[in-house]
């Protein structure tokens, strides 16, 4: 599999091409003008993912399972998925390497194949002899990080993440609300509240209620 | 030493452990988490803090309103939130569970458990799930239930907009209107639940602030269940009956009961005394420090789900037994969702949106006996779309949907699809579909042989749904989508979620298996367990809790009845 550049690259690279393949930007008509709202690459709820993935096992489980990083077996599990994709030809789009420098064969599908190969590795039709571990001989895990990482795209998106501003990649202790997230603002969820006065009455009430 | 050790301060946990206190026995309680809103504990995520606390005094709502912040990453993500399966210090990884298919487990350590994320549904068991089929009969189990119901207290949920839409659209697909705790027939009602009704000044002419409100008693309907309610005049007085802030308020309130939390119990201490094997104690490990000491009771009571409980008596070495562990249900969960039109909306609800994060998150339901059941969903936008994105059958844009189904769209989102579905959460309904599934002892929980964190080899745990149970969930899928589309929806989304979404957990120690009809394990005397592992099977498919606390209350008076009296 090529590769270029650093680990810690080709690691952020193709978590750059998840996000935005799972949330692109989005286009608006408004009369004569477009307006655009950014996506998970812009946002950049990559991060959040490679943090989550750098914290959902401890070091005493990783070096059991012998896993140097979650993040780097998943990217490579990605690119094995584009591989199999561009083997098959089922991609739609031509492939092009100019967008993520960094990253292998995932990152040279447009947006929909990289959907696509997501689904081949949810099918497992990938070549499963040189994947790496945990996803070497563990057909369940593989399956299931395919639903983790659009899971936590969509969390990350359309939670508070986006609003923590500068305070993101802070430990969640130390992380305090800065703007109003973009996810909640394009939902107009109003975020935390106190109340809302949409009482409608009560359908019925308990029978023979016990006095204690 | 201490008459009772409860492990574990969940749904079960903490009802035991206020009926052993108030019976005048010294319990002493044993959680994994942290206990927000005790003022021993004021930073519960960054420092050790005190040991532990039994004074009902030690309750601050100040506190407790300022860590429960209602912020969905902060206190839902379940990596490093707040309500997590994991240790108090978030700096620290969560605790490790290996399954080996798509899979979410919603467990959370902390005082009060998972009824801290829960969203207080209290259901009764369908009648003829137990009846039958459990060893003893329905009718012995309502007074334990209405107990409950009394101290919770359990009331019919009140209504906002996506009750009203779903009743409507339940009445319109000719669905009878059945408003009682025995459930019999299908029918739809409000949800029992824990919730405090809405205080009178939620009207707009109270002339009482939204802040204000929220310190009054009574649900507000800000919609905050799962995200963390603390809305309340004072602890005890929380709108949603988590067991922290029922339950064990109760408990210190007799004087009689200690709770330590960030303490987890790595193994049952036995001993055999006059011939039979007892139960005496638990080791337990300080999820802070790493020390570990041993505990001493006259008897011990597991409380610690459905999962961790098979797993304390795997890792104690406690005797072989086929069924530890075997026979887990979860309802075999899907998800239903409904777009609707805001010229409808305003026809229906006069209002043109449904906001599904107002009011309780599961306000009303439709239970099928003999299938299953339908419950409205309303969660803040981030858990909503992390939920679009799970699904047993990939990607929608894989699915060629039949044209027999009752919905439009079938599969995780993800694209430009994904966005403009999310635009539509504010005129959004969800439906959660619970499935009467069947125990199967192919499915549950193991010990991973190689693998162990600091607690003791990690359970494995597995399910899959019966060919039954998967042929039901179809039949309420379509139910979901039939009410949304009756009630004007103009676009239905069908999950499919996989099997091994993991919310309600039971079954997996079953009475008749592993406990005896007392709850009392037949190998380890003076072992009892107060969790949903003991249902004998998944209630018909309505939500276990209520089960739960009626069987503690019910153990509790066994326990007395056979050591204490």
């Amino acid at each position: 599999m090529t590769r270029k550049g650093s680990s810690d690259l080709y690691i952020t690279s193709t978590f750059q091409s998840l996000a935005q393949a799972v949330i692109p930007p989005a286009y608006y008509f408004q009369n004569v003008s477009i307006k655009i709202e950014p996506g998970a690459l812009e946002l950049r709820i990559y991060e959040y993912i490679l943090a989550i993935l750098h914290q959902s096992m401890s070091q005493k489980i990783k070096s059991q399972m012998n896993v140097a990083s979650m993040a780097e077996s998943t990217a490579q599990l990605l690119d094995s998925g584009a591989v199999a994709l561009i083997q098959s030809g089922e991609n739609v789009n031509l492939l092009t390497v100019s967008g993520f420098p960094y990253g292998g064969p995932f990152t040279y599908l447009s947006q929909i194949d990289r959907l696509k190969a997501i689904s081949i590795i949810d099918r497992l039709q990938i070549n499963k002899k040189h994947l790496s571990l945990p996803y070497k001989d563990n057909l369940g895990l593989i399956k299931n990080m395919m639903d983790v990482l659009n899971q936590l795209t969509l969390f990350g998106f359309y939670s508070e993440w986006t609003g923590y501003g500068s305070s993101a990649t802070l430990p969640p202790e130390k992380r305090r609300l800065e703007y109003v997230p973009v996810g909640w603002e394009q939902t107009h969820y109003p975020g935390p509240s106190y109340a809302y006065r949409d009482f409608r009455g009560f359908k019925a009430f308990m029978p023979n209620k016990r006095k204690k | 030493m201490h008459d009772v050790i409860v492990i574990g301060s969940g749904g079960g946990g903490a009802v035991i452990a206020k009926e052993l206190g108030e019976k005048g026995l010294k319990v002493l309680v044993l959680e994994a988490g942290p206990w927000y809103g005790n003022q021993k504990w004021p930073q519960p995520n960054l420092d050790a803090g005190g040991k532990s606390s039994s004074a009902l005094t030690d309750l601050n709502i100040h506190l407790y309103k300022e860590l429960l912040n209602k912020e969905e990453m902060n206190m839902n993500d379940l990596v490093t939130g707040r309500f997590r399966w994991g240790p108090a210090d978030r700096s620290k990884a969560q605790w490790f569970r290996n399954i080996k298919q798509k899979a979410m487990i919603w467990q959370t350590a902390g005082v009060g458990g998972t009824t801290q994320v829960y969203t207080a549904n209290c259901p009764r068991a369908y009648p003829h799930a137990i009846d039958g089929v459990w060893p003893f009969s329905y009718k012995e189990l309502v007074p334990y239930y209405e107990k409950v119901e009394a101290e919770l207290p359990v009331h019919f949920a009140a209504a906002t907009a996506k009750e009203e839409l779903f009743y409507y659209g339940a009445s319109r697909l000719g669905m009878n209107f059945t408003p009682v705790l025995d459930v019999q027939w299908p029918g739809y009602r409000p949800q029992p639940n824990a919730i405090l009704p809405p205080n009178q000044a939620i009207l707009n002419s109270s002339g009482v602030t939204d802040e204000q409100l929220s310190w009054m008693e009574g649900c507000t309907l800000a919609g905050h269940c799962i995200n963390g309610c603390p809305h309340g005049p004072s602890v005890d007085k929380i709108a949603k009956r988590s067991t922290n802030v029922s339950y064990i308020p109760l408990a210190l309130k007799t004087g009689n009961v200690c709770i330590r939390p960030n303490a987890f119990a790595v193994k049952i201490l036995t001993e055999t005394i006059d011939s039979e094997l007892r139960a005496t104690g638990v080791e337990v490990r300080n999820t802070w420090t790493g020390e570990q000491e041993e505990l001493r009771a006259a008897t011990v009571v597991l409380a610690c789900g459905s999962i961790e409980s098979p797993r304390l008596w795997l890792n104690s070495n406690l005797p072989k037994n086929q069924f530890v562990g075997k026979g887990l249900v979860t309802h075999n969960m899907d998800w239903i969702t409904g777009i609707f039109d805001e010229k409808d909306l305003i026809s229906i609800l006069g209002s043109r949106e449904i906001r599904p994060f107002v009011g309780n998150t599961c306000g009303a339901r439709l239970d099928y006996p003999g299938l299953g059941a339908l419950q409205t969903t309303g969660l803040s936008p981030g858990l909503t779309a992390s939920f679009y994105g799970l699904s047993e059958s990939g990607y929608y844009f894989n699915q060629n949907v039949p044209s027999k189904s009752s919905w439009d769209v079938e599969g995780g989102l993800a694209g430009p699809f994904l966005r403009k579905w999310m635009d539509e959460y504010p005129r959004s309904l969800s439906i959660l579909v619970t499935t009467d599934d069947e125990v199967d002892e192919q499915n549950g929980v193991t010990l991973d042989p190689l693998l162990s964190d600091e607690n003791g080899f990690v359970p494995v745990i597995r399910y899959k749904a019966t060919k039954k149970s998967e042929r039901k969930q179809i039949k309420l899928a379509g139910l979901a989508a039939d009410v949304l589309k009756k009630a004007g929806a103009k676009k239905v989304l069908r999950s499919n979620w996989p099997s091994g979404i993991m919310i309600h957990m039971e079954s997996t120690m079953r009475i008749g298996r592993v406990v005896d009809s007392n709850c009392e394990a037949y190998q380890v005397k003076r072992l009892y367990i107060a969790d949903n592992s003991v249902h004998v099977n998944g209630l018909g498919g309505v939500n276990p809790t209520l089960t739960t606390q009626a069987l503690a209350v019910r153990t509790a008076e066994k326990i007395i009845e056979t050591y204490f009296s």
